[in-house]
C-alpha cells in the first residue's frame, strides 16, 4: 500500500506544533539532506580505507622485520633493554611467527615453576572434578567467563569450539594453583588464558599466565579484598596521570564522581580484551609484556585520549553507560553505518589500532616513566 | 594391523572460493548454493579409510576471517600437518592470493607440512580464468599436491583428501602424529616434552 492522501499532502519534516514548510522549501531541504548523508558516507567509506591501508602497510613492514628480529633480538632478546633501536622495533609489533617465544622471554619466570607445574595442577584439577569435590559454584563461574571470551572467533564456544577444552583445563588447573594461595576464582581471567592459547601450547601458557599475573598491578586487581589498599593506590595513581595528562577529561570525571573504579578493573582484568578489538589487543601485549605496569595505564589514558570528544556528557548515567560500551547513540550509528562489529565492546566508538596508536604515540609529548616512578613510590611505598 | 593416525588440516585461500563448501562436501556429502560466509573458525572431522586399512582422522580447521585477524595465524599453523589452499578456478585473482597464502606457510608453518593446492568450482570451467597447466606447473615449482575439485558436484573432493591421507603417514614425522593437538572430539592431551620456558638463543623453526 501506498502513502495515503493525507500523507502525501502533509509535511513531516518539521515538529507537529511547527508550521509546515512550503513545499518547494521542504523539497529542496530533502535533497539538501541526502546529499549531505552521501558525502558523510563517502567521507566515512574513505576514513576506513585509509585505515585498512595504514593498516595493511604496517602489518607488510612488521612480516618483513623477521629476517632483522632474527638476526639481533633473537639470539638474546634482553637486548631490547638497553638499545633503544631495538626496543622501538619490538614496539612496532612482535612478528606473529616469534610472539609465543619473546612473550614467554618477556614475562620470564619469576615463580620458577618447572615444566611440569601445568601436568601437576590439571591432574588435580581432573581429580577434583571426578571425585566431584571441584566446587560447582566455580565450574559455573568459569563456564560463564568462557562463553563471553572472544565469542566472535567461534574457538571457545563452549563444547563445540575446537579450543574450549583447552581453555576449560588451563582455566581449572589455574584455580587449583589459586587456591593453594588461599584465594578464588576471577571473571575475566579466562580472556588472558585464552590470549595465550592461541599463541602458546597449554603447559606454556599456563606458566606464563602465573606469572604475568603475579606483577604487582594485576596481582593487586586479581587480589580481591586482600589487596584493597593496593587498587584504591592505583586509582589515585591514574588520577593523578589523567589530571595531568587530560585535565579537561579528568574535570568532568571529578564532577560527576566517576572514579576509575568504574572502568579501570573492567580493563585491567581481562587485559583490554573485552574492549579492544583482538588485533589491537595482540600489540597492545606486545608492549605491555616487555614494558610491565606502566604500560598498563599508558594503554588506559590512550582508550581515554581515543574517547575524549564523548567523554562530556554532563550526566554521570550517561557517561557510564559509555564507558561500559552501551552507549546507545553509538550504537545506533555503528548499526546504520553498517560497520562490522567484532564483539569489542569500545567498537561502535571507532577505537581501532590505528587510532589507538595515534593516542598513544602522541602521549610521548608529556608521559614521563620517572614520573610513573615517582607516584608509584609515593602510593605504594612498600614495593 | 589397521592403524590409526590424526592430522591437523587448515584450510586457507581468499573468501568466496568455497573452502567451508569443500568442507561441507567431503564431511557431510552436502552442498548449499547459497552458503553465508563463515565467520570466525568452523572446526570439523573426518575420517578416511586407505586401502591397507589405515585410517586417518582429519581435524579441520577452517580458517575464516583469518585476513582480518593476523595475530591468529601461530594457532592455526601450531602442529598443522597440512594445508589445503584453495583458488577459485573462474577468478585468477584468487591464485595470487594463494600463493601468499603459500608464502606465509612456507614461512611460518612446519617446514614437515603438506600443502595441497586446490582448484576449487572446476564446474564453472566456462568461466575459467586459471589453466590447469598454470597452476600445476606453479604447484610443481614449489613441491606441492594439486587438482581441481568441484564441492558443488562433488568431483575431485574425495580424492584431494585421500590423496593428502595417503602422503601424510610417510611425510609426516612420528612426532607430528603423537603431539598433534586434538580438537573436542579426540583429545590426546598436550605436549609437555616442550620446554615450558624457551631458553633465550634457541631459535624454534615452528611456532610451537
Amino acid at each position: 500500500m501506498g502513502p495515503s492522501m493525507l500523507d502525501k499532502v502533509i509535511s513531516k519534516t518539521r515538529p507537529t506544533f511547527l508550521p509546515p514548510k512550503p513545499r518547494a522549501e521542504d523539497r529542496k531541504h530533502m535533497a539538501d539532506w541526502e546529499q549531505m548523508m552521501k558525502r558523510s558516507r563517502a567521507a566515512e567509506e574513505k576514513r576506513r580505507k585509509a585505515l585498512q591501508e595504514r593498516r595493511i602497510a604496517r602489518e607488510t613492514q612488521i612480516e618483513e622485520s623477521i629476517p632483522h628480529w632474527e638476526r639481533d633480538i633473537v639470539p638474546d632478546w634482553t637486548v631490547v633493554q638497553r638499545n633503544p633501536a631495538l626496543r622501538k622495533l619490538w614496539w612496532a609489533g612482535i612478528p606473529t611467527k616469534l610472539r609465543s617465544t619473546m612473550w614467554q622471554n618477556a614475562v620470564g619466570n619469576t615463580l620458577v615453576l618447572s615444566k611440569d607445574a601445568y601436568k601437576t595442577c590439571l591432574a588435580r584439577a581432573k581429580r577434583a572434578l571426578n571425585h566431584a569435590s571441584f566446587p560447582t559454584t566455580v565450574l559455573g563461574l568459569i563456564e560463564d567467563d568462557i562463553a563471553t571470551t572472544l565469542p566472535n572467533l567461534h574457538l571457545f564456544a563452549p563444547g563445540v569450539g575446537p579450543m574450549y577444552e583447552d581453555l576449560k583445563d588451563m582455566l581449572c588447573a589455574w584455580v587449583v594453583a589459586r587456591s593453594d594461595e588461599g584465594l578464588g576464582y576471577m571473571p575475566g581471567v579466562a580472556k588472558i588464558a585464552a590470549m595465550l592459547l592461541l599463541n602458546m601450547a597449554p603447559a606454556q601458557a599456563f606458566v606464563v599466565m602465573r606469572n604475568l599475573l603475579e606483577r604487582h598491578c594485576l596481582r593487586c586487581f586479581y587480589g580481591g579484598l586482600a589487596s584493597k589498599a593496593e587498587v584504591e593506590a592505583y586509582y589515585r595513581i591514574f588520577d593523578t596521570l589523567l589530571a595531568d595528562g587530560m585535565p579537561k577529561i579528568y574535570f568532568n570525571f571529578k564532577q560527576h564522581q566517576i572514579s576509575p573504579a568504574a572502568y579501570l578493573p573492567e580493563w585491567l582484568i581481562p587485559l583490554f580484551l573485552d574492549h579492544l578489538p583482538f588485533e589491537a589487543c595482540a600489540r597492545l601485549w606486545d608492549i605491555l609484556l616487555l614494558e610491565g605496569d606502566s604500560f598498563l595505564f599508558r594503554a588506559s589514558l590512550a582508550i581515554l585520549a581515543v574517547l575524549e570528544p564523548r567523554l562530556f556528557f554532563p550526566d554521570r548515567r550517561e557517561l557510564l553507560e559509555l564507558l561500559k560500551g552501551e552507549n546507545k547513540p553509538a550504537l545506533e550509528v555503528a548499526r546504520r553505518e553498517g560497520r562490522p562489529l567484532n564483539g569489542a565492546k569500545y567498537e561502535i566508538y571507532n577505537v581501532d589500532e590505528e587510532t589507538l596508536w595515534e593516542r598513544l604515540d602522541a602521549m610521548d609529548e608529556w608521559w614521563r616513566e620517572n614520573t610513573w616512578t615517582r607516584l608509584i613510590q609515593r602510593e605504594l611505598p612498600d614495593l | 594391523m589397521s592403524k590409526q593416525l590424526q592430522f591437523k588440516l587448515v584450510l586457507l585461500g581468499e573468501s568466496a572460493v568455497g573452502k567451508s563448501s569443500l568442507v561441507l562436501r567431503f564431511v557431510k556429502d552436502q552442498f548449499d548454493d547459497y552458503r553465508e560466509s563463515t565467520i570466525g573458525a568452523a572446526f570439523l572431522t573426518q575420517t578416511v579409510t586407505l586401502e591397507d586399512q589405515t585410517t586417518v582422522k582429519f581435524e579441520i580447521w577452517d580458517t575464516a576471517g583469518q585476513e582480518r585477524y593476523k595475530s591468529l595465524a601461530p594457532m592455526y599453523y601450531r602442529n598443522a600437518n597440512c594445508a589445503v589452499v584453495v583458488y577459485d578456478i573462474t577468478q585468477s585473482a584468487s591464485l595470487e592470493k594463494a600463493r601468499s597464502w603459500i608464502r606465509e606457510l612456507q614461512r611460518q608453518a612446519d617446514p614437515s607440512i603438506v600443502i595441497a593446492l586446490c582448484g576449487n568450482k572446476a564446474d564453472l570451467s566456462a568461466r575459467r580464468q586459471v589453466s590447469q597447466e598454470e597452476a600445476k606447473k606453479y604447484a610443481d615449482e614449489e613441491g606441492l599436491m594439486w587438482g581441481e575439485t568441484s564441492a558443488k558436484s562433488g568431483e575431485g573432493v574425495q580424492e584431494i583428501f585421500t590423496a593428502i591421507a595417503k602422503k601424510l603417514p610417510q611425510n609426516a614425522p612420528a612426532s607430528a602424529r603423537a603431539s598433534g593437538r586434538a580438537g573436542p572430539s579426540g583429545r590426546t592431551g598436550v605436549d609437555l616434552n616442550k620446554q615450558a620456558n624457551a631458553i633465550p638463543g634457541q631459535n624454534e623453526p615452528c611456532n610451537c
